[in-house]
This record gives structure tokens, sequence and C-alpha cells, in this order.
């Protein structure tokens, strides 16, 4: 099995560690993976904000990239959706499907290709789970890394009230209204708050990046922490 | 009467009253005494009544209130009604709905502008659903009210009141 | 009201509402008591997904041959009785009330909700030509006593106290103060049922144009649309051509989740099925006429892209359901349509060049699509309009260039390393580049020693 690893810029950027984390999860599987350093971003933050002719180029690049994977896999639903949802709106070719369909979210490739349910990993800590709106709405996904997560030894998984609900960070959306934006971060974080939670995780490193940002700046207790992270821990 | 209908009475009868809707099953001679009793517990004085058959309209004629109108020269004269007692076309048990299709002695204000609203129906006009009732009626039908229980708002604050613009309160005697 | 009511003020309304804690309080707990409901009566559906496909297809049927269902609609009305009429913008349509109006030397109109003559500013219009005109759906009457505009489509008023309502009638109609509801509702019964009896024009939305039968349906619960299209002598219904659906049987579908997905009802109160004039019967308007508009809707026709917003059944769910809209209010998006389809509807009607800011006035969350009855992808629209923004040039000449620059640090692996080290060396030199629209209030998180790649070279690739 061919395996590719696709790391979102500004994971490789800011948040390096969840990379490393991804990659020993999938050497524990025994996978000889791959990181074609070629890459760079999927493009999303263009297409989200209209520039869709600068989004296809960098989609046409990716799918160059990594055309001959059996399957890509990437710590970041977001990205997972750019390519899987997307970018057949922007690239007509017709073998773009064929690609794009082998792309997956790290906790579904791991219980949906793998059939694991578990990484063996330990965490004594009080966890809340974070949905993120593009793993969720975009690609349906909402049981694979609970699964994971409650086999995860030592943790106290706990569910955030008004789970589904977005915690307002949307890409460009964040900086072009940033009241809105942060109005809805405090709804979310007021919620983990609830949960007396010590960590938040989630799929997705960009809401992570924006409800942490908002807990620092007001002084919250809660870690954030990406999901790979926590199944790495073994 | 089938275990069907009886099913269908059964259901019509849950979601008329979770509505809002009060339900009475009655024999025909306990028509009267019931009528009298609601437009009592309802201080209804003036009262319109449709035309029923010969046998309804009879019993309909004892009923103790002060002005019975049974055919209405104005909308005006309507409004100052109290209850108006009609018959329906179909009972919908699915959702609780009464149905009635206009013609020349059913009609819409009637329905709508007395502060109270009693439908006598009979068993057989019961129904499943809408579909059914689709099915059944000829598609060349003038207007149609749907009807599900009493007038209702919730603009204020989202608390639930009855009686808007109309009935407050709807009845069903079913025959 | 008027001036900041346009979707190119959607910031500075959006953040004055923010500011407004009451008012939120308010819109809050409304939208929190109908989406808890509202789960409850689509949970005891089993087939609801079933049946939202279902709405779908259909309204995909009927929009797809649209001109076709339109001729039988008319066709089968016309046969009925009812006078069919064609308005190509607000102007026409409501020249075309006017005229009717006028011929008949209206002096008093009562309305029942309808957003489509909010849409074309029915009412407004109507009093400038001295003809009395009154809401009747509670909520309209509250928000057209106030002097505002609805701030939800099928909720009008859910942005207002019962304080604030109680106060409003107590000043304009001289009742004395109350806050309850049930008096409140009284006196407007009162007031509303005076106006009903002497009103010579009535005048209603719909909800549904049936093809097969040349039917007006409209759907409500308080029971002032049957007394507006019963009691005046001529009724006037004004519906959107998309209204149009193929079978009466359709409305069986729409019935299920109309109610459920607008205010979380199994069935509403009153549904009328219009088919034609008074005839033999003893009440109903001797003359109905349909206004069919179109304002814009052909433009969508045109795209395929934009077609599927007129499947929109204007249930107001996604507006509810839409984390922006319970932030902003729906008066901030300036235009008859709030929330996600409404920025889509104003975009498609109005032209980009008035309705900018609308489309990226959303996280793309897809919250909408997941709850929208006839499931309009929502979402992916809101997306292919801000591409058609940038198309356009409706979007800054900063905000280009950013986008040039990023294209150009991303085409290539080895200029983004190479901008990726200089922000390391200008972090090491202390200057950290600031992005004040998030940090004012999110921290913005450091750039790592290492990067990803680096580490993977060193330690992780073998
Ligand atoms: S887009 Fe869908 S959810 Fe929104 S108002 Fe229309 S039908 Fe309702």
């Amino acid at each position: 099995m061919k395996v590719a690893l696709f790391i979102p810029c500004y994971i490789d950027q800011f948040f390096p560690d969840v990379g490393g984390a991804t990659v020993k999860i999938l050497k524990k599987f025994d996978l000889k993976i791959d990181y074609p350093l070629e890459q760079t971003c999927c493009g999303q933050p263009a297409f989200n904000s209209g520039y869709w002719s600068e989004a296809k180029v960098l989609a046409e690049k990716f799918l160059k990239i990594f055309r001959n994977y059996d399957y890509i896999v990437s710590p970041s639903a977001s990205c997972t959706s750019m390519v899987r949802v997307f970018y057949p709106e922007i690239l007509k070719d017709e073998n773009t499907k064929e690609i794009t369909a082998k792309f997956f979210e790290l906790t579904e490739f791991l219980t949906k290709i793998l059939r694991v349910e578990s990484t063996e990993a330990e965490f004594n800590h009080s966890v809340a789970y974070h949905d993120s709106c593009h793993a969720l709405r975009e690609l349906g996904i909402k049981d694979s890394p609970r699964v994971l997560l409650r086999n995860v030894k030592k943790i106290k998984l706990l569910e955030i009230e008004d789970g589904d609900r977005c915690c307002g960070f949307g890409g460009t959306f964040a900086v072009k209204f940033p009241e809105i934006s942060t109005e809805m971060a405090k709804s979310k974080v007021d919620n983990i708050i609830k949960t007396g939670a010590e960590f938040v995780t989630s799929t997705d490193s960009s809401c992570l990046m924006h409800i942490g940002g908002y807990m620092s700046k007001n002084g919250v207790k809660v870690k954030t922490i990406h999901i790979a992270q926590i199944l790495a821990n073994f | 009467m089938g275990e069907r209908t009886e099913k269908l009475i059964e259901r019509f009868k849950l979601e008329f009253e979770r509505v809002g809707g009060v339900f009475i099953m009655a024999k025909k001679d306990q028509i009267l005494p019931i009528l009298n009793q609601t437009l009592k517990v309802e201080n209804a004085e003036k009262i319109f009544v449709e035309k029923f058959d010969e046998e309804l309209s009879d019993i309909l004629k004892q009923l103790d209130a002060k002005q019975i109108i049974t055919q209405a020269h104005s909308e005006k004269q309507l409004a100052e009604v109290d209850a108006s007692i009609t018959g329906c076309d179909y009972l919908i048990a699915e959702t609780g709905t009464i149905v009635f299709i206009h013609n020349e002695k059913r009609f819409k204000s009637s329905i709508l502008l007395p502060r109270v609203h009693i439908v006598i129906a009979k068993s057989e006009q019961i129904y499943e659903s809408l579909e059914h009732v689709f099915e059944k009626m000829d598609k060349k039908f003038d207007s149609i009210f749907l009807v599900t229980g009493p007038s209702r708002t919730a603009d204020i604050e989202k608390v639930i009141v009855k009686g808007v613009h109309g009935p407050q309160m709807v009845y069903l005697i079913l025959i | 009201m008027k001036e900041t009511y346009t979707p190119l003020r959607f910031k500075e309304n959006a953040l004055r509402f923010i500011q407004d804690e009451k008012r939120r309080a308010n819109l809050n707990r409304a939208i929190h008591h109908t989406l808890s409901k509202r789960i409850e009566v689509v949970s005891e559906l089993p087939d609801w997904e079933i049946l939202r496909q279902r709405a779908h297809d259909i309204r995909k049927e009927a929009i797809e041959n649209i001109w076709h269902y339109i001729e039988i609609f008319e066709k089968k009305a016309t046969e009925n009785g009812i006078k069919v009429i064609y308005a190509s913008d607000a102007i026409e349509a409501r020249n075309q009330v006017l005229e009717i109006a006028k011929r008949i030397n209206a002096k008093l109109c009562v309305k029942s909700k309808s957003m489509v003559s909010e849409e074309i500013g029915l009412r407004e219009f109507l009093e400038e030509n001295g003809i009395e005109t009154v809401e009747t759906d509670l909520g309209e009457f509250i928000v057209q006593l106030a002097g505002e505009k609805p701030s939800h489509i099928t909720a009008p008023a859910m942005h207002k106290s019962r304080d604030e309502i109680g106060k409003l009638f107590a000043e304009k109609l001289g009742v004395e103060f109350t806050s309850i509801p049930e008096e409140l509702t009284r006196i407007a019964r009162g007031f509303l049922r005076d106006k009903f009896l002497n009103a010579d024009i009535g005048i209603s939305g719909a909800n549904f144009l049936v093809a097969e039968t040349g039917s007006i349906v409209i759907v409500e619960n308080e029971g002032n649309a049957g007394l507006s299209t019963t009691l005046p002598k001529i009724h006037i219904a004004i519906a959107g051509i998309e209204k149009v659906i193929p079978r009466l049987s359709d409305l069986t579908v729409f019935f299920k989740v109309l109610g459920r997905s607008a205010t979380a009802q199994r069935f509403t109160s009153y549904v009328s099925l219009i088919n034609s004039p008074r005839g033999q019967k003893p009440d109903s308007p001797e003359e109905i006429y349909l206004i069919l508009l179109d304002n814009g809707r052909t433009h969508l026709l045109k795209s395929e892209k934009l077609k599927e917003a007129l499947y929109c059944i204007k249930c107001g769910a996604c507006m509810l359901a839409c984390p922006v809209y319970q932030t902003v209010g729906g008066h901030s998006y300036g235009w008859v349509y709030p929330g996600p389809i409404g920025s889509i509807l104003a975009s498609a009607q109005l032209g980009l060049e008035k309705a900018t800011p609308l489309p990226f006035a959303s996280s793309l969350c897809g919250k909408c699509h997941e709850i929208c009855p006839v499931k309009i992808e929502i979402h992916h629209i809101l997306v292919w309009l801000r591409h058609q923004a940038v198309e356009h040039k409706r979007t800054s000449r900063t905000e280009k260039l950013i986008f040039k620059l990023w294209l150009f640090a991303m085409k290539d692996a080895k200029i983004y390393k190479a901008g990726a080290k200089l922000l390391r060396f200008l972090k090491k030199i202390g200057i950290k580049p600031s992005l004040k629209a998030w940090s004012r209030t999110r921290e913005f998180p450091q750039i790592a020693e290492k990067s990803f790649r680096e580490i993977w070279e060193k330690e992780l690739k073998n």
C-alpha cells in the first residue's frame, strides 16, 4: 500500500508536532509512508475567498504530486474536504474524482481503511471533543474520532453542549468579520468551559488555533491539542 | 365500527387534543345535551348553525341559546356570533386535521369568525392521511380549508396564545 | 432605519446588534425555543431524510420545468376564475395592485404575511397612495406599529420582548399597558377585527401554486390569512414565479416538512387552498387576482448554480440555525430575506454590487444546508458567489494582491520554504508580522522553531 502524507501549510509551519504525531501513528500500523516535499497548500484559503483561479493552480499541482499513491492521509478534515468535495468543483477533468477519492482525514483513514479502533495510546486527562464543521458536515466524520478517543486508556472524553455549532473560524471570515467570528468563539469556549475539561481536541488545527487563540487572550486555562497528538501518545 | 376505524379515531383524538382541540364521542341522542353543556361552558348565547340533514336539524332547533342564526346575512352578523356549529367533509387522523370543502352551505367565515367552533362529524369521514383524502376527493373541488386546532400564535416571545383571529376553542363531536 | 437597511451596511449593523445585549437575548431565547422543539417534531419522523429528498426532488422538477408548470397553472387557475397577471419587477407589481385598488376606489387593505409584498415594498407604496394598509399577522402588525422591518421571515417580531410590545401597544393604540401575551393578543384581535370587516381588498402571499388544480395555497396559524382572503370583496395574491409545484399530492410532502422547519409544528393550524372566487358560495371575494412576480428570479434561473436557491420554500430554518444570524440578527442583513439563503437571494436579485458583503458573511459551516428541508447547498452556493464577486472585481485590490503573492509562494515549494525561512528570521530578530483583525481578540500562534518538513527530512524520513 503506497501511502502519502499531506501536511497542510499551517501545520507544517505552526504545529509541526501534529505532523510528527501523524507519522508516528501511521508507522505503528506498519505503513510505509511518503511525504512528497513539493507539497505546499491545498488551496482552500483562496477557494473559500473566491479566488478560484488561484486555487485551481494549486489543485492541479496537488493532483500531480499525489496522483500515484493508493491513499493520501492528512491530519486535517478541512483540507480533506477541500480536496474531496471541492476539487471536483473547480477541476472539470474527468479523472479528478478518481484521485480525490483516495484522500482521507487521519481518523477516518484509521477506522475505515485500516479498520483500527485503537492506537493503544494513553492520556490521563479529561478531553472535550470539538467537531470541526468540515469534518462533520462536508465529510460526515462523527464517530471515527470518538471511537478512537474512547479507546485511549485513562482518558475522560467529554461532549460539548451545542457541539455541532461552528467555532467561528471559517478561514478569511475570521479576519473579515472579526467581531462576529469572535462572538462565535466566545459561545464555543463558554460551552467548552462548561464541560470542565482540561483539553479540547479536534481533527482540525485551524479550529483549535481559533479556539485556543481566544482562550489564551481571555485567560481561559483549557489547553488545545490536536487529536493526532493524543492518539500518538503510546 | 371496524377495528381500523377505531384505530383511526384514536389517533385523530390524540393529535386533535395535542393541538388543543376538544374531542367528544357521542351517540345521536347525546348530541343535544352535549351541545347545550358546551354552549353553557363557553358562555355562548348567539350561535350560528349550518344547514344539516333533517334529523340533525330537528335536534339543533331545540338548542338552549338566546339566538340561533341559520342563514347569515352579512359577515358583520357572523362576527357577532359567539359560537358556530358546522359539519365537515373529512377528518385526517395523522394530524388531527378537519377538512372543509367550500360550497353553498359550508364557508370559511362561519368557521373563522366566531369565538368558538363546534364541528359535528361522522366516523366514516375519517381518513388516515391527507394523501388518502386527496386520492378520494374529486379533483374539481372548490376551495378547501384545512383546520388543525384553534387559531394560534407564538409571535410574542414564543408564548402560544390561542384565538388570535380565528376561534379560541374548537370542539369536535364525533357521531 | 431606511439608510442603514441595506446589505452594504451589514458590518456596521452587525456590530450594533452584537453590542445590544437585550436584543440578542430576546432573539436567542426565541431561536433556542424553536430549534429544540423542532428536534422533537423532526425526530418522530423516522423517514425525515427521505422526506427531505422527496421535497428536494419535487422542487427540482418544478424549477427545471418552471415555464411548463406555470403554463398549466395559469390555464387551470384561469378556468377556475382567477385572474393571473405577470409582473416583471417590483414597480410593475405595485402598480398593478394600485390600479385594481383605484378601480374599486379602495380605502382600506388588509394584508396577511407575505415576504414577496415586503420584497416589493407594497405596503409603503399603497400608503403613499392614500390607501390604508394594515398588516394582520400579529408579528407583522407589531413590526408595522413599531415602524420596523421583520427580523425573520416566519417570526417577524422575534427580536422584541413582551414589555417592548406592551409599551408599543399602549403608545400607538391608546390602550393600558400590559405585558401579558394573551392580553396583547386580545387587543390586536379587537383592533384588527374591525379592519377585516371593513376592508375593500385582502392582500396575501402564497406558499405554493399547484399546477394540476390551479390552487393558491396559503399556510398559516392565526387565521388572518383565511380572513384576509375571504372577507374583502377583492383578493390579490402575490407570489414569486418559483412557487409553482406540479401536483396536488406534492403538498402532502411539503406540509410535513414546512411546519416542522418553520415553526416546529407537526401541522399548521390553517391551510387554505383557494381555487375560485365567490360563485354560489355565501362568502369569498368576488374577484381573485394572482400576480406572478419575477423581480430577478429569471436571472437565477439562467444560472445552473443559482437556480437551486429557487427551491427555497421560505421556512426560515436556515436563518435560525445559522450561527452568524444568531449573532447578528435579521435586520443586519438589510434585506427582506436575511440569513444564509437571503445572502444568495440578495446577491442574485439586487446584484452583487448592492450585496457584496453578504456572501462573505458566513463561516461556511454548512449548518444551513443540514437543516434545509429542501436540501439546498446554501453554503456551496455562497462560495460560488464569492468567486463571482472576485471575477467581477468586487473585492479589494489589497486582497487581490495578497492572494497573488500567496499563490506565488505556494506554487513552488522552494519559494514557500524561503518564505517560511524569512518569517523565522523575522521572529528571531523580534519582528512578528501581526494581523490586527485577528489579534485584537485572539492570540496568533508563533511560528515553530522547525517546520515539519525539516523534521521529516532530518528525523522521520527513515
Ligand atoms: S433555504 Fe431551505 S432552510 Fe432556508 S428558508 Fe429556504 S427552504 Fe428554509
